[in-house]
């Protein structure tokens, strides 16, 4: 093989290994996420003259879209319960017990992908 | 939870999305549960679960929602699942959705809305009731041995899409079950093929599955559509469970040549019912493809017809 064959060959192999070295580079990194949170209880109203509080609303979010390396990714949010309503004792309304959103998300560009999400409502 | 006198309750809703954009399987689970309402109830705790999944190369979609109403609620509950995946020039989208009533107007039983849609090439699911609510199942170009599996028994369907010169571009099985009795719900699937093929599309519908509906009490409609492009070409409603079994079992419908050579087919079916039951049905998707000699013969029509034109023209010119 005459050299600038070998010349033309090994630049063109360079720059196969170039491109491969900055796919991988820029390829994020990913690892299994697991997020959970729990919303507090609304209080009580155990005085008529006070009034209940509500459960506190939460939302756990988990992963995102952005395509990620790790084949066995997993994300996996759970919603916390909303705080309990509260209860005045006299003829009064109980409060609204709190809401829960749960959003999990997996992208992956090699291997399987695996989502879930859990809510449940105060 | 809503405790208290009147207490009231938080909604819930969940999302979860997974894709696998390398070959691999995708899994999306989606639960959402409203919280328990004692008293009076606002129609803010009910429950929302959404899910889906998308593969490449035919790999498993699996999508999977489960939506539960807070118990007393006066919200209702809904789940939806879809799954796609693309491969070799084709594209296979399941989608289910189901929405139920609420539990005050029932049997005191926060009702269950489970959807679960699954998308993949080669060898799909069996005919079987999943039992979730609304459950659509749809592969694209089903391998023989599986197209051949679940058209089995069906002769009539046999014969027009697993002869020698025949393929099968998609099958699916669509279904929905109920199990809240006294108030109406509505369960929806549907699968969505695309892919190219410019012959006559034939539509083996093969069976049914039914449970449940006794004597055919519970069953109030079944709506079932084909859309093409997104513009409705069949939409036939049934009434009473006997004229649905009948529509469903061994029957071919030819849906024309028309519609290629880029496909979009979307097969709909939408369940209504206040008795417990469920229906199901899977059909395939096919026409003949010519053997190469016929494409040959073909081709060398077109070159005749156009050499002739040509001799014509020339002719013509002088």
């Amino acid at each position: 093989m005459k050299s600038n064959h070998r010349s033309i060959l090994t630049r063109a192999l360079m720059t196969g290994v170039a491109s491969l070295v900055l796919m991988m580079t820029g390829a994020k990194e990913g690892r299994a996420e697991s997020v959970f949170v729990q919303g507090a209880n609304g209080a009580n109203a155990i005085d008529p003259d006070l009034q209940a509080t509500t459960g506190e609303s939460v939302g756990a979010t988990a992963g995102s879209m952005q395509p990620v390396t790790n084949p066995s990714n997993s994300a996996s949010a759970i919603g916390g319960n909303g705080g309990n309503g509260g209860n005045e004792v006299a003829n009064g309304t109980g409060e609204p017990g709190g809401g829960a959103t749960a959003t999990a998300a997996t992208t992956v560009i090699s291997g399987s992908a695996e989502a879930d999400a859990t809510a449940i409502g105060g | 939870m809503g405790f208290g006198d009147f207490g009231f309750a938080g909604g819930a809703n969940a999302v979860a999305n997974a894709a696998a954009a390398g070959g691999g399987k995708a899994t999306a689970t989606a639960f959402a549960m409203g919280g328990r309402c004692n008293g009076l109830c606002a129609p803010m705790n009910g429950a929302s679960a959404t899910s889906s999944g998308e593969t490449v190369n035919g790999a498993m979609a699996d999508a999977q929602s489960i939506a539960i109403p807070g118990e007393g609620s006066n919200a209702p509950g809904q789940a939806s699942s879809s799954a796609k995946t693309s491969f070799a020039g084709v594209s296979v989208q399941s989608s289910a959705l189901a929405t139920t009533g609420n539990s005050q107007n029932g049997n005191g039983v926060p009702p269950e809305a489970s959807t679960n849609a699954i998308a993949q090439g080669g060898s799909g699911q069996a005919f079987s009731n999943s039992g979730e609510t609304a459950y659509a199942f749809s592969t694209g170009l089903p391998d023989k041995a599986y197209a051949a599996t679940l058209i089995d028994g069906a002769s009539n369907v046999a014969s027009a899409l697993l002869g020698p010169q025949d393929a099968v571009f998609g099958t699916a099985v669509l279904g929905a079950n109920n199990v809240f009795v006294g108030v109406s719900q509505t369960y929806s699937a549907s699968s969505t093929f695309d892919f190219g093929y410019p012959g006559d599309l034939l539509l083996g519908l093969v069976d049914d599955q039914v449970s449940g509906f006794a004597g055919g009490q519970g069953f109030q409609s079944l709506e079932f559509t084909i859309a093409a492009d997104g513009v409705e070409i069949l939409d036939k409603t049934f009434l009473n469970l006997a004229a649905a079994e009948s529509f469903f079992r061994d029957d071919v419908i030819d849906l024309g040549s028309n519609l290629g050579p880029d496909v979009d087919l979307t097969f709909g079916t939408t369940l209504i019912a206040d008795g417990s039951g469920g229906f199901g049905f899977d059909f395939a998707l096919g026409g003949a493809v010519p053997e190469p000699s016929t494409w040959a013969m073909m081709l060398v029509g077109f070159a005749g017809i156009g050499f002739m034109g040509w001799r014509r023209k020339a002719a013509r010119a002088v």
